[in-house]
C-alpha cells in the first residue's frame, strides 16, 4: 500500500513538472583552424602494372568558415614516367561552413595519368604524385573588447574591464587571431583604444600573398614568395589603421601588429561598455598532399 | 783466573747489569744478566738501559717492563735462528743437486739407470724407460747371462731401431738417399737421451731438438691419415703446439721453434722438397695437402679482407661521399656468371696425360633484352700470351644465356705443354654485362628554398616537408651484378636560380662483387631530365655524342673510343675501381624543367655496358711417371 | 466508550476556553519600520531581457524598483542602462530614466513603493560587421538621493562622577542601533558623560553594498556611467544634517565634519563626534538622540544577454 502511494507520488510530481524551453543552439561557423582539408579517396590506384592508366582521386572539403572562390589545383607528376591524361590544373571553387550549411562544401578531384614505361632492368618503380592546392582566403574574426575610458577606476562598478582576450580556437580559418591585447591611451579628457593584435598559422599549410594564391600552383616565383596578409580592422563600424600592414605571416610563428584610429575618442560620457573588434585577414593559402606509387614490371613484359 | 781478554776487533760488550740495592723480590739475577748478555748483541742500547734501570731504586717497578721486551727479544732472535737454518738448508739442498747430475748415484741391482728425466720428475719419461728395461729384464735378461752380452745385445737393439726407422721413412716416402742418415741422427738421439750414455749437454741438445721438431713430427704424422680433411686439423695442431709451447716452455723457446717451423713451411711453397719426397707417397700427399690447406687459409684472408675492406669504403661513402646507394631488389639475389666447383680430375698426372680442370658455369638470368654472352677460356697462370699453354674448352667455349643457366665446362691442357713439375691453370669467364641506375631529383626556385628555410630556422629543415614528400634525401638505386653505380647532385631539393647553370651529377663506379675485375666499359649512357642539357663529363666536351633536348630527356651515349679512353684510360686494365665522373650541366629550359609547378620531380639516368671477368684456379703436377 | 467520552470533553472545555477568551477590539499597532539595511531593490524583471535574442529584433528590458528603506525615492532619482556598445543596441536613452516616486516603509506602511522602469532598445544588424554573437553584460545602475533616520535612546549624567548616592536613572553606556531602512547605517553611538559635558561618538557606516555620495543635484548627475564620474571627493561622504537631542540640534558641535558639512566614510565606515553641555544640576536622565544623515546613493544590478546573428 506505502509502496503504492510512494509510486503514484512520483508519476504525479513528474507529471507536474514544468516543461523547460529548449533553445536551438546555432551551429557554431567560426571556431576550428582549417580551411581546405584534402586527401586521396580510397578508390585511388596506388598500385599499377607498367603501361598502365591510374585514376587519382582526392576529396576535397572547405571545413573553414570562408568561401574558396577561383581556387587552383595542380598535381605534380614525375612526367618522364607519369603521363597525365586529364587536366593536371584546374580552378575550383568550394562553399564555406555557414549556417545553412554548417559542413561546408565538398567536391572530388580526379586525375588519370598513364605510364609510359620504367627503366629496363628495374622490375618496380616508385613514383610520388603531389596535389596542390592554391587558394585567397580569409579571416573573419569579430571579439568584444572592453572600451574603459575611466582608466582610473574611479567607478569600481563597471559592466566589463579591459582586459587581454584569448582566442585559442581559431576562426575557422587556417591563420588565426590568437589573442587580442586592448590599450586604453589617454587622450586629453578621454581614451584612444589601441589594440595589439596576433596571428599565427595554425593550418597545415603554407600562407602566401593573397595576389600570388594562384601563382603558388603554378610555379611563378615573387609574389607567390611573400608570405602575406592583408589586415582590416574596424570597432564600431569604423576602420582602424593598422600597422604593420600586410602582416607577414611566416611558418608557425606568432605575429604582432598594432590597429587604432587615432580620430577614435572615448570620453567618460561614452562609459564603459563591450564593444566588438573585427578584425579580417585576407591572404592566399597552399595545401599540399603526395600520395606514393608502386609501379610494377610484369616478367616479360614488353616495353610501352 | 782473570778473564780472557777480549780478541781484538769485538765491540766492547754492554756491562752486565749489577743487582738492585734490595734486590729483585722472587728473581734470579744471573739468569736474567745472562738473557740480556744474550740479546745486548743485537740491541746494545736497550740492554744499557735495562741495566740501569735494574739497578736504580725502581727496580721492581721496572721489571715486568724488562721482562716483556726479553720475552719480545728472545722471540725474535728464536724467529732469526730459524730462518737462517732453513736458508742454510736450502742451500745445502740446492747445491747437493746441482752436483747430482756430474756424480749418479749407485743404484740398486736391477734397478734402472737413474736419469737426468727422472731427476726432472717427467712421469713419461720415467715410464717410458720402466717399460724398456722392464721389457729387457722379463724378456731377454733371462736368455742372456748377465755381464755378458748387455753390450751386445744394447748393439743389437740400437741397430734394430735403426732398421725400423729406415723402413718407416721409407714407406713414409722420404728418399733413399736421405734415409739413412736421418734415421741414424733420429736413433742416435733417442738412445742418448734414453740410456744418458752422453754427457748433459749432448742430451740437452737432443731434448730441445726434439721439442722443436716434435711439433713437425706429429704434424706429419697426422698427414699420413689418408683424408683430405685431416690436413686442416694437422695446421691446427702444429699451431696449437707452437702456442703450448711458447706457453710452457717460455717466450724463448716458443719463439725459436715458431722460427724453425716457419722456414720448415715456408720451404714447403717452394719446389725444395720436390727431390726429397717421392711423388704419390704419403708423404708427398701429405706436403701437397697442407699446401692446399695453406692456400685455402690465405684466400680465405684475402677474400674477408677484400669484403671487410670493400664494404667498409662502400659504407664510407655512403656516408661522406657524394652519393648514396640503394639497391634495387633483385640486385642482392646473385645476378651474374660464377665460376662454382672448381677441381681437377686427378691432381697428378703423367707427361703423356692430359690435365683435365673443371667447374660449373653458372648464370642467373637478369631483367635485360640483350642476351649474355659469356666467354671461357684456360690456361697456365702467367702464360696467357702462349698460345700452347691455353686448354680447349669443352662442350664448348660460348655460352649464350638468356635464363637460369648451369652447364659443366672443362678444360684440357696436353701435360706435355705444361712440362713436369707443378702449375697453375687458370680458367676464367668474361661477360658483357649492363648495370643501371636512376637518380631521382626534385627541382625547386632557389628563392622558394631560401623563404622556406627562413620560416623554418631549425636544423635538418627540408622544403620538401611542405610537400608532404616522405622520402627527402633519395638515393641512386641501380640494378644487381658486378659492379654498382652510384650517382649524386648534391642537397635535395635542386635549387634553380636565374643562371643557366644546372646541377653536377657525380657518377662513382665500384665494385659489387668480391671477386673479378672490370676489364672494359663498352659504353656509358647518361640521360639528364627534360630542361637540362649536358655541357662536359669529368671536363671533356660530349656534345657531339648527346641528343635530344625540348620537351625529351638529353642523353648522351659515350661508346666512342677516345672518349671512353679519356675516361677509362687503357693503361688501367683492369679498370682501377673506385672510378668517379662528374657531369656538369646547363639548363637549357626552365619553363620545361620545372614544367610550371613550384615543385619538379624529375630522374637522372645511366646505363652502363662493360666488360667483367671471372676467374679462378687450380693447381696441377705433372710427373714423368707414376708411382709402381 | 470511557476514552472516548473524555476526548469530547476536553474537546469542549478546549472550545470553552477559546471562546471565552475574549475579543478585543483590533487595533493597528504601529510596527517598528526602522529597519533594514537596503534602500532601493533593483531587479530585472524574468525574461526582460531575455537571455538569448538575435539581432535586427528590439531589446525590451524592464526593471523592477523597490523601495525597501524609509526614505521616498522620487523625482531626480534616475536609472541608467549601460556596458553595450551603442552602434549596436540603439535607442536607449543615455541620460537615464527617471526613477518614479516611491514611498519609504513608514509605520503603517509595511511595505514601501514598488514600479518598473522599462527601456526599449534596437538591435542593428550583424551582417555588416561580420559578427557572429555579442555578448554584452547590460548594467543598470541607479543613482538616487535618501536619507537616514537614526535614534537611539542615550542616558545624559551631567555629573557622572558626583559623589552621592542617589539612585541614578540610567547610566551613560553604548547604545547599538543597528540599522535604520536606509543603506547607510547608524550602528552604534557611544555616549561619554563628562562633567557638564557629554560626548557622543555616532559610528556609521554603509551597509547598503553600493556606493555614498555626496549629496545634491551635480554629484548626482555625475553618478551617471555616462558621466567623467564622480571623483575622489565626492564619494564616502554623507551629510550629516541634524543631530538633535532633547529638541537641541548640536550638529554644529559634530566633528569631523568639512565645510558643507559632510563626513567621509573610510572603508565604509565613519565615525563623528558630538557634544552636548547638559545643566549641570540635572539629574541623569534617558532622552532620544536623532541623528539624521542625507547623502546619494548608487547601486547597480548586472544582466549579460547573448546576441546572435540571424543572418
Amino acid at each position: 500500500m506505502k509502496k503504492m502511494v510512494f509510486v503514484l507520488l512520483l508519476l504525479v510530481a513528474c507529471q507536474f513538472q514544468v516543461p523547460t524551453r529548449k533553445i536551438p543552439e546555432s551551429p557554431v561557423i567560426y571556431t576550428g583552424t582549417s580551411a581546405l582539408e584534402a586527401s586521396f579517396n580510397p578508390a585511388t590506384m596506388g598500385n599499377l602494372i607498367m603501361c598502365q592508366q591510374a585514376d587519382i582521386y582526392v576529396d576535397v572539403k572547405n571545413v573553414g568558415a570562408s568561401d574558396i572562390n577561383n581556387g587552383m589545383y595542380s598535381f605534380i607528376t614525375e612526367d618522364q614516367y607519369l603521363v597525365p591524361l586529364t587536366e593536371r590544373q584546374k580552378k575550383f571553387s568550394l562553399e564555406g561552413k555557414s549556417q545553412f550549411n554548417p559542413k561546408g562544401g565538398f567536391d572530388q578531384i580526379h586525375l588519370r595519368v598513364r605510364n609510359t614505361g620504367i627503366l629496363p632492368q628495374f622490375e618496380t618503380y616508385n613514383p610520388e604524385i603531389i596535389f596542390q592546392a592554391c587558394y585567397k582566403y580569409s579571416t573573419f574574426a569579430s571579439t568584444q573588447v572592453c572600451i574603459d575610458p575611466d582608466i582610473a577606476n574611479l567607478n569600481p562598478r563597471k559592466s566589463c574591464r579591459s582586459e587581454p582576450v584569448l582566442l585559442p580556437n581559431g576562426q575557422g580559418a587556417p591563420v588565426a587571431v590568437t589573442k587580442i591585447e586592448p590599450y586604453m591611451v589617454p587622450e586629453g579628457d578621454g581614451v584612444t583604444p589601441v589594440f595589439a593584435i596576433f596571428v599565427q598559422n595554425l593550418g597545415p599549410g603554407a600562407v602566401v600573398a593573397h595576389e600570388g594564391a594562384e601563382a603558388a600552383c603554378k610555379g611563378d616565383s615573387g609574389l607567390a614568395l611573400l608570405n602575406f596578409a592583408n589586415v582590416r580592422a574596424s570597432l564600431q563600424n569604423k576602420d582602424l589603421k593598422c600597422d604593420p600592414n600586410p602582416v607577414k605571416v611566416e611558418g608557425s610563428q606568432e605575429r604582432r601588429f598594432v590597429c587604432q584610429r587615432k580620430d577614435m575618442l572615448f570620453g567618460p560620457s561614452a562609459g564603459t561598455f563591450s564593444a566588438v573588434l573585427t578584425v579580417q585577414l585576407d591572404y592566399g593559402y597552399v595545401n599540399s598532399l603526395a600520395l606514393p606509387l608502386d609501379i610494377a614490371r610484369l616478367p616479360g613484359q614488353e616495353p610501352c | 783466573m782473570p778473564d780472557a781478554p777480549a780478541p781484538p776487533g769485538r765491540p766492547p760488550a754492554a756491562p752486565p747489569p749489577s743487582a738492585p740495592a734490595g734486590g729483585l723480590p722472587g728473581m734470579d739475577i744471573s739468569q736474567l744478566q745472562n738473557r740480556i748478555k744474550k740479546i745486548a748483541a743485537r740491541h746494545p742500547l736497550w740492554a744499557a738501559g735495562a741495566a740501569i734501570k735494574l739497578a736504580g731504586p725502581q727496580a721492581t717497578a721496572f721489571l715486568p717492563g724488562i721482562l716483556a721486551d726479553i720475552a719480545r727479544f728472545e722471540a725474535e732472535i728464536e724467529t732469526q735462528e730459524r730462518e737462517k737454518a732453513a736458508a742454510e738448508e736450502r742451500k745445502r739442498e740446492e747445491g747437493r743437486r746441482r752436483e747430482a747430475p756430474s756424480a749418479p748415484a749407485p743404484s740398486a741391482p736391477g734397478a734402472p739407470a737413474p736419469s737426468e728425466h727422472a731427476g726432472a720428475d717427467s712421469k713419461l719419461w720415467r715410464f717410458s724407460k720402466s717399460v724398456f728395461h722392464n721389457t729387457y729384464d722379463l724378456l731377454l735378461k733371462p736368455l742372456i747371462p748377465p755381464g755378458v752380452g748387455d753390450k751386445v745385445l744394447r748393439i743389437f737393439l740400437i741397430s734394430g731401431i735403426l732398421a725400423a726407422v729406415y723402413v718407416v721413412l721409407s714407406k713414409l716416402g722420404l728418399r733413399t738417399l736421405y734415409n739413412i742418415p736421418i734415421s741414424g741422427l733420429l736413433v742416435v738421439a733417442v738412445v742418448l737421451s734414453v740410456y744418458q750414455i752422453a754427457p748433459g749437454p749432448i742430451t740437452t741438445f737432443t731434448r730441445n731438438l726434439l721439442l722443436i721438431f716434435g711439433g713437425i713430427g706429429g704434424f706429419f704424422a697426422l698427414s699420413m691419415i689418408p683424408s683430405p680433411i685431416i690436413y686442416v686439423f694437422a695446421t691446427a695442431f702444429l699451431a696449437a703446439y707452437v702456442g703450448s709451447v711458447w706457453l710452457i716452455a717460455g717466450r724463448k723457446k716458443g719463439a725459436i721453434i715458431l722460427l724453425v717451423n716457419l722456414v720448415f713451411f715456408g720451404l714447403l711453397f717452394t719446389g725444395v722438397y720436390i727431390g726429397m719426397v717421392e711423388p704419390g707417397s704419403r708423404l708427398h700427399n701429405a706436403v701437397i695437402g697442407q699446401q692446399q690447406v695453406f692456400n685455402d687459409i690465405g684466400d680465405f684472408f684475402v677474400g674477408f679482407w677484400e669484403t671487410l675492406w670493400s664494404g667498409g669504403r662502400k659504407a664510407y661513402f655512403k656516408l661522406t661521399g657524394p652519393y648514396e646507394l640503394a639497391v634495387e631488389e633483385n640486385s642482392q639475389q646473385p645476378l651474374g656468371v660464377y665460376l662454382e666447383q672448381v677441381g681437377t680430375t686427378s691432381q697428378f698426372v703423367t707427361m703423356e696425360d692430359t690435365v683435365n680442370v673443371f667447374a660449373e658455369l653458372r648464370s642467373r638470368a637478369f631483367k635485360t633484352d640483350k642476351e649474355l654472352v659469356i666467354n671461357v677460356d684456360c690456361y697456365e697462370e702467367g702464360k696467357y700470351e702462349l698460345k700452347d699453354k691455353h686448354g680447349a674448352i669443352t662442350p664448348r667455349s660460348n655460352f649464350t644465356v638468356a635464363e637460369d643457366e648451369q652447364a659443366p665446362i672443362d678444360c684440357n691442357i696436353a701435360a706435355f705443354n705444361l712440362g713436369p713439375g707443378s702449375h697453375t691453370v687458370t680458367l676464367e669467364a668474361t661477360f658483357d654485362f649492363q648495370t643501371s641506375s636512376y637518380l631521382r631529383g626534385y627541382f625547386m626556385e632557389q628563392a622558394q628554398i631560401r623563404s622556406y628555410k627562413r620560416q623554418h630556422p631549425e636544423e635538418g629543415a627540408n622544403p620538401l616537408e611542405a610537400f608532404g614528400i616522405a622520402d627527402r634525401n633519395p638515393i641512386a638505386v641501380y640494378t644487381g651484378g658486378p659492379l654498382y653505380v652510384g650517382m649524386g647532385v648534391g642537397q635535395q631539393p635542386i635549387a634553380i636560380t636565374n643562371e643557366t647553370y644546372g646541377p653536377t651529377l657525380t657518377i662513382t663506379i665500384d665494385r659489387n662483387w668480391p671477386e673479378g675485375d672490370l676489364i672494359k666499359v663498352n659504353s656509358l649512357n647518361i640521360a639528364v631530365p627534360p630542361g637540362l642539357k649536358i655541357s662536359k663529363v669529368s671536363g671533356w666536351q660530349v656534345d657531339k655524342y648527346c641528343s635530344g633536348g625540348g620537351d625529351k630527356e638529353y642523353s648522351c651515349v659515350l661508346n666512342n673510343v677516345e672518349i671512353l679512353k679519356r675516361l677509362f684510360p687503357v693503361d688501367e686494365t683492369p679498370v682501377r675501381l673506385r672510378k668517379n665522373i662528374r657531369v656538369e650541366t646547363m639548363i637549357a629550359d626552365r619553363g620545361v624543367l620545372m614544367a610550371k609547378s613550384p615543385l619538379s620531380i624529375r630522374s637522372f639516368k645511366l646505363t652502363m655496358d662493360y666488360n667483367y671477368r671471372i676467374k679462378k684456379s687450380q693447381s696441377v703436377t705433372i710427373k714423368e711417371k707414376l708411382p709402381t | 466508550m470511557k476514552l472516548m467520552k473524555k476526548s469530547v470533553l476536553v474537546l469542549f472545555f478546549l472550545l470553552v476556553l477559546i471562546g471565552c477568551a475574549g475579543r478585543k477590539a483590533e487595533q493597528p499597532q504601529p510596527v517598528d519600520f526602522r529597519t533594514g539595511t537596503q534602500g532601493l531593490y533593483l531587479s530585472f524583471v524574468s525574461n526582460l531581457p531575455p537571455p538569448k535574442l538575435y539581432d535586427r529584433e528590439p531589446l525590451n528590458i524592464m526593471v523592477q524598483v523597490e523601495n525597501k528603506g524609509t526614505e521616498t525615492v522620487g523625482p531626480g532619482d534616475v536609472v541608467f542602462l549601460s556596458g553595450f556598445d551603442t552602434s549596436i543596441i540603439t535607442d536607449i536613452p543615455l541620460q537615464g530614466v527617471d526613477i518614479p516616486t516611491l514611498e519609504g516603509r513608514g509605520p503603517f506602511l509595511p511595505q514601501g513603493g514598488v514600479d518598473t522602469i522599462s527601456f526599449r532598445g534596437r538591435i542593428q544588424p550583424f551582417s555588416s560587421r561580420r559578427i557572429d554573437r555579442y555578448v554584452p553584460t547590460l548594467l543598470l545602475t541607479a543613482c538616487y538621493h535618501y536619507e537616514t533616520i537614526a535614534s537611539a535612546q542615550v542616558c545624559i549624567d551631567p555629573n557622572p562622577f558626583a559623589p552621592t548616592s542617589i539612585q541614578k536613572v540610567c547610566t551613560p553606556s553604548t547604545v547599538s542601533t543597528g540599522s535604520q531602512g536606509a543603506p547607510i547605517a547608524v550602528t552604534s553611538v557611544e555616549v561619554e558623560a563628562a562633567p557638564q559635558k557629554t560626548r557622543f561618538k555616532i559610528n556609521v557606516q554603509n551597509v547598503g553594498g553600493g556606493d555614498v555620495f555626496r549629496a545634491g543635484a551635480d554629484a548626482l548627475r555625475k553618478c551617471s556611467p555616462y558621466a567623467a564620474g564622480l571623483t575622489f571627493d565626492e564619494v564616502d561622504f554623507i551629510r550629516l544634517a541634524d543631530v538633535s537631542i532633547s529638541n537641541i540640534h548640536i550638529t554644529e558641535t559634530c566633528k569631523p565634519r568639512d565645510n558643507s558639512g559632510h563626513l567621509r566614510l573610510v572603508n565604509g565606515q565613519a565615525s563623528i563626534y558630538c557634544e552636548y553641555g547638559a545643566p549641570p544640576e540635572q539629574s541623569p536622565f534617558l532622552t532620544p538622540l536623532n541623528i539624521v544623515l542625507q547623502y546619494g546613493y548608487r547601486q547597480s544590478i548586472a544582466r549579460q544577454v547573448e546576441i546572435r546573428a540571424v543572418s
